[in-house]
C-alpha cells in the first residue's frame, strides 16, 4: 500500500496545498476591496512591502504545509521520502512555484470574487492535467503532452524522483520548471500587483 | 526587509491562532490518498488478492468433474477460489443476480464420456455483469481449463478410460490393473516430457521497487497489421 500511497500523495499534496496558499493572496484583494489597504499604507509600510509580505507568507505556508505532510506521512505510514536534503530542495521549489502561480492568478484578477472563480478553475484544470486527481498515465496522449507543461506534474515528478532515489538529472528538469515558474510568476505578479493596487490607491 | 518580516510574522501569528482551516486542508490529501489506496491499492502480498466466488452446476457427475470439484480445495487456490455447488441452474442464476458469485459454470451432461470418446461438448459460463474484473478472471480460467482438458483427453484417453472403469467398479481394483493404468500413463507422459520440461519460456515478476519508470512519454505503440 505504501507504494500506492507514494504514487497518489505527491499529486494530492500539490493540489491541496495550493488552496492553503490561496489565503494570503486572497487577503491582498480583500484588503483592497474592504478599504483596509489605505490604513495599512498609512503606517510606515509601502505597497511593495505589503505585496512582498503576502507573497512571502504564501511561500512559507506552502513550504511548511508540504513539510508537515511529508513528516506526517513518514511517521504515520512509514513512507520513505528519500534524501532529506533533496526533499527540502524539492519542497522549497514546489512552494516557490505555488507562490508564483497563485500570485500570478490573483494579480490578473480585478476583484476577489473574480480571483476565486479564476483560481478554482485554473487549479482544477492543472490538477487534472498534471495527474493530481487521477493517474496521469491514463490520460490520452495529447492531454499527457499538455500535462507535461503543468506545475502539478513537475511537482509530482520531483517528489516521486526524490522518493524513488532517482538520479539528480531526472530531478533537474521538474525542478527547473518549478523554480522558473516561481521566479517568473512571482516577479510578474509583483509588478502587476503594484500597478493594480497603486492605481486603486492613487499612488 | 524588516518591515516585510514583521508583516509576515504578524500574519503567521494570526494563522497560528486560527489554524483549523489550514489543518483541514492539510488532512485532505492524506485522507483522500488513504481512501484511494485502500480501495485500489490493497495491502500487498497474497492476502490482498480477492476471493473469487464461482457457482458450479455439475450435470456430469463423473470422474473428470469429480476431479475438478476437488482441485480448488487444494493449496493456494483454496484461499482465492470458493466454489458453490448448486443443484439447479436457477439456483446458480439467483446467486449471480444477488452478486454473491462472479460467475456460474455449467458442466454439461456426459462431459467425461464425450471427452474420452473424442466428441465435442461445451462448458457454459454465465458472467456476473455487475462485476468488472473477476468474471473475466473466471472466463480466462475456464478457457484454460477447456484447453487443458481437451489436451489431456487427447493424450491420456486410454489410461483415463481405464482409470474411470476402475473407479466405477465396486470391487477393490487388482494390483495388475492399477499398475497397467499407471504404466500406460507414464509411457504417454514420457513421450511428452521432452516437449514440456523444462519450459523454454519462463517468467519472473519484478518488484515495483526494482524498476525505474521513464519520466518522459513512452513512444506511441505501433499497431500490428
Amino acid at each position: 500500500m505504501n507504494e500506492f500511497l507514494l504514487l497518489l500523495l505527491p499529486g494530492m499534496m500539490y493540489f491541496w496545498v495550493l488552496f492553503i496558499g490561496q489565503g494570503p493572496m486572497q487577503e491582498v484583494l480583500q484588503d483592497k476591496d474592504n478599504h483596509i489597504l489605505p490604513r495599512i499604507l498609512a503606517a510606515p509600510v509601502t505597497l511593495p512591502q505589503f505585496v512582498l509580505s503576502k507573497m512571502l507568507r504564501c511561500f512559507l505556508l506552502c513550504g511548511l504545509s508540504l513539510l508537515l505532510l511529508v513528516l506526517l506521512t513518514a511517521l504515520l505510514f512509514g513512507l520513505h521520502w528519500g534524501n532529506p536534503v533533496l526533499v527540502a530542495v524539492v519542497i522549497t521549489a514546489c512552494a516557490l512555484s505555488m507562490t508564483g502561480l497563485l500570485a500570478l492568478i490573483y494579480s490578473l484578477a480585478r476583484t476577489r470574487e473574480q480571483a476565486n472563480v479564476m483560481s478554482s478553475i485554473i487549479l482544477l484544470v492543472l490538477a487534472m492535467l498534471g495527474g493530481s486527481m487521477f493517474p496521469y498515465e491514463s490520460l490520452p496522449g495529447f492531454l499527457q503532452a499538455v500535462g507535461q507543461l503543468t506545475p502539478s506534474r513537475w511537482g509530482v515528478l520531483a517528489l516521486r524522483a526524490v522518493a524513488g532515489s532517482k538520479p539528480l538529472l531526472e530531478l533537474a528538469k521538474p525542478l527547473l520548471g518549478l523554480v522558473s515558474l516561481g521566479a517568473l510568476g512571482s516577479g510578474l505578479a509583483f509588478v502587476l500587483f503594484r500597478r493594480h493596487l497603486a492605481h486603486g490607491q492613487g499612488r | 526587509m524588516n518591515t516585510v518580516l514583521a508583516l509576515v510574522l504578524n500574519d503567521l501569528k494570526r494563522d497560528w491562532k486560527r489554524p483549523w482551516s489550514i489543518l483541514l486542508l492539510l488532512s485532505l490529501p492524506i485522507l483522500l490518498s488513504l481512501l484511494l489506496a485502500s480501495v485500489f491499492g490493497g495491502k500487498g502480498g497474497a492476502a490482498s488478492m480477492p476471493t473469487v466466488h464461482v457457482a458450479i452446476l455439475d450435470q456430469d457427475k463423473d470422474m473428470l468433474t469429480g476431479i475438478l470439484r476437488s482441485l480448488p480445495a487444494q493449496g493456494d487456490a483454496a484461499k482465492q477460489l470458493r466454489l458453490h455447488f448448486v443443484e439447479k441452474r436457477e439456483e446458480g442464476l439467483r446467486l449471480l443476480e444477488k452478486s454473491q458469485v462472479s460467475a456460474l459454470i455449467v458442466l454439461p451432461k456426459n462431459m467425461t464420456e464425450d471427452l474420452l470418446a473424442g466428441r465435442t461438448n461445451s462448458i457454459e459460463l454465465y458472467e456476473n455483469p455487475a462485476q468488472q474484473v473477476l468474471p473475466k478472471v473466471v472466463r480466462q480460467g475456464v478457457s484454460l481449463l477447456a484447453v487443458g482438458l481437451s489436451g489431456a483427453a487427447e493424450i491420456l484417453q486410454e489410461p483415463l478410460r481405464d482409470c474411470r472403469e476402475l473407479i466405477r467398479s465396486n470391487t477393490f481394483p487388482a494390483d495388475a490393473a492399477v499398475l497397467g493404468v499407471a504404466s500406460q500413463s507414464v509411457q504417454k507422459l514420457r513421450g511428452l516430457r521432452t516437449y514440456l520440461f523444462p519450459p523454454l519460456i519462463q517468467f519472473k515478476t519484478v518488484a515495483a521497487a526494482d524498476y525505474r519508470v521513464a519520466t518522459t512519454n513512452p513512444p506511441a505503440l505501433r499497431q500490428t497489421p
